[in-house]
C-alpha cells in the first residue's frame, strides 16, 4: 500500500472508526485514541499489505477489537467518563438519566466480557445496523455462524446485566 | 412446548426473526410462562440500551480533529526502512545485524568494487517520478550497493522487485554488471512492462548478461 492509499483510507473511513469507537467506548477522548491507533498501525504495517485487502472489513475488526481493549482497559482502571452516559440520556429526567447512564455503562463492560466474535457481531449488528451477509463478510464466517453469535451474545449479555436489567424497566 | 425450544429460540423471536407461526408459539407461550417473558423483557432491554448507544450522532469538528492528530503524528514519525518492512522489533534488530555483519564482510573480504554510478540513479529517480519518500529508497539504493559488494544476487533479485522503480533499475544495472543467467527471465518480464519512451533499462541489462555468457561460452 503506498501512502496515497493510506490518506485515501483515512479520508474515507475515519469518521466510521471515530463513530464505532465512540459508541463502543463511550467517550470523544477514546475515540480519539482509538482513531489515532488503528490508523497509526496501518501506517506502520503498509508496507505489509502486497495483495488485495478488503479495507471495509479490516478497519471494522480492527476498530471494534482496540474498542473492546480500551474498554477493557478503562474499567480496570476506573477511569471510563460517567459523564458521557449522562449526556447521552440527557432527554429523559435526572432519574431515568441515572439509570441509563448505568445501563450503558453496564452494557459496553458486558460487551468485553463475551467471546470476541459475539462482541463484534453485536456490535455491527445492533450498533452499526449491519445485516447477517455484510457481518459474516467483515468477521469471516457464514451468515448462520454470525446469527448464531448475535443470538448467544443478546443471551449472554441479558445474563450479564440481569441485575440491574431487574431492577426496573428501562 | 418446552422451555429449552423456547430459550432455543427466545432471542430469534426478541430480534423479530421468526416467521409468522414459530412467533406465535413462543408469544402464547410468554403469557403463560413468566420465566420466559422475564427472560423476552431482558434481551429486549438490551436492544433498547443498544440503540441508545447508536442514536448518538458524530460531531463533523471530531473527524476534524481526529485527522489533525493524525496528521501531526504521522509528521512526528522517524522515517525508517526497517520499520516500514518489518513492524517487529526483533526482525529489526536481526535485520539490522545482518546488513552491517555483510558490510563489514564485504568491506574486509571482498575490497572495494565498481559501483553503479550514484548520480544515475537520482537522475532516474527524478526520470521517473517516483512519488516515495526519498529516505525509502535511498535506504533501498544503499541495501542494493551492499548487495552487489557481496555478490549477493538473491537480495538483488528481491530488489529488482521492488515497488520503486529506482530501486529495480539500481538492482536491474547491478545484476548487469555481475552476469548471473538466472535473473534473465525477471528482467525481460520488467522490459515487457517497460512503458516510457527511450531505451529500456531492463533489456539493456538483460541485453548485457546474454552477451556476457556468450563471451564466456567462446
Amino acid at each position: 500500500m503506498g501512502d496515497e492509499q493510506f490518506q485515501q483510507l483515512a479520508a474515507e473511513y475515519s469518521s466510521r472508526v471515530l463513530a464505532i469507537a465512540r459508541r463502543v467506548c463511550g467517550s470523544d477522548d477514546a475515540a480519539l485514541d482509538i482513531h489515532q491507533e488503528v490508523f497509526l498501525t496501518l501506517w506502520k504495517r503498509r508496507r505489509c499489505f502486497t495483495a488485495p485487502v478488503n479495507w471495509n472489513a479490516y478497519l471494522y475488526r480492527t476498530t471494534v477489537r482496540k474498542a473492546l481493549e480500551y474498554v477493557q482497559k478503562q474499567r480496570k482502571e476506573k477511569i471510563l467518563d460517567p459523564e458521557y452516559e449522562k449526556i447521552l440520556s440527557a432527554d429523559n429526567n435526572p432519574d431515568d438519566n441515572a439509570q441509563v447512564a448505568e445501563l450503558l455503562g453496564r452494557l459496553r463492560e458486558a460487551l468485553r466480557k463475551l467471546p470476541r466474535h459475539q462482541a463484534q457481531v453485536f456490535i455491527l449488528a445492533r450498533l452499526e445496523g449491519m445485516d447477517y451477509p455484510q457481518i459474516a463478510k467483515i468477521v469471516g464466517c457464514s451468515e448462520p455462524t454470525a446469527r448464531v453469535h448475535l443470538h448467544r451474545a443478546l443471551r449472554r449479555l441479558a445474563h450479564l446485566m440481569r441485575d440491574v436489567l431487574e431492577r426496573e424497566p428501562v | 412446548m418446552n422451555h429449552k425450544y423456547i430459550q432455543d429460540n427466545l432471542a430469534a423471536y426478541v430480534l423479530g426473526e421468526l416467521d409468522g407461526a414459530a412467533a406465535e408459539q413462543i408469544r402464547t407461550h410468554l403469557s403463560d410462562c413468566a420465566d420466559c417473558r422475564r427472560a423476552a423483557e431482558e434481551m429486549q432491554n438490551i436492544l433498547r440500551t443498544a440503540e441508545r448507544m447508536k442514536d448518538e450522532p458524530l460531531d463533523a469538528s471530531l473527524v476534524a480533529l481526529a485527522r489533525r492528530r493524525l496528521d501531526e503524528t504521522l509528521l512526528r514519525l522517524p522515517s525508517s526502512f526497517l520499520s516500514d518492512r518489518l513492524p517487529h522489533p526483533l526482525l529489526r534488530y536481526a535485520a539490522a545485524a545482518v546488513i552491517l555483519a555483510g558490510a563489514l564482510l564485504a568491506l574486509h573480504i571482498l575490497g572495494p568494487q565498481t559501483l553503479p554510478d550514484r548520480r544515475t540513479m537520482t537522475v532516474d529517480a527524478q526520470r521517473t517520478g517516483a512519488e516515495e519518500s526519498a529516505d525509502v529508497f535511498q535506504k533501498e539504493l544503499e541495501q542494493t550497493a551492499q548487495a552487489f559488494q557481496k555478490r549477493d544476487i538473491r537480495t538483488l533479485a528481491r530488489l529488482l522487485q521492488s515497488e520503486h522503480e529506482p530501486t529495480r533499475l539500481a538492482a536491474a544495472d547491478c545484476l548487469a554488471q555481475i552476469g548471473d543467467a538466472s535473473v534473465l527471465p525477471a528482467l525481460d518480464t520488467l522490459a515487457r512492462q517497460w512503458t516510457q519512451v527511450g531505451e529500456n533499462p531492463y533489456a539493456k541489462a538483460a541485453q548485457t548478461i546474454r552477451r556476457r555468457l556468450a563471451e564466456q561460452a567462446d
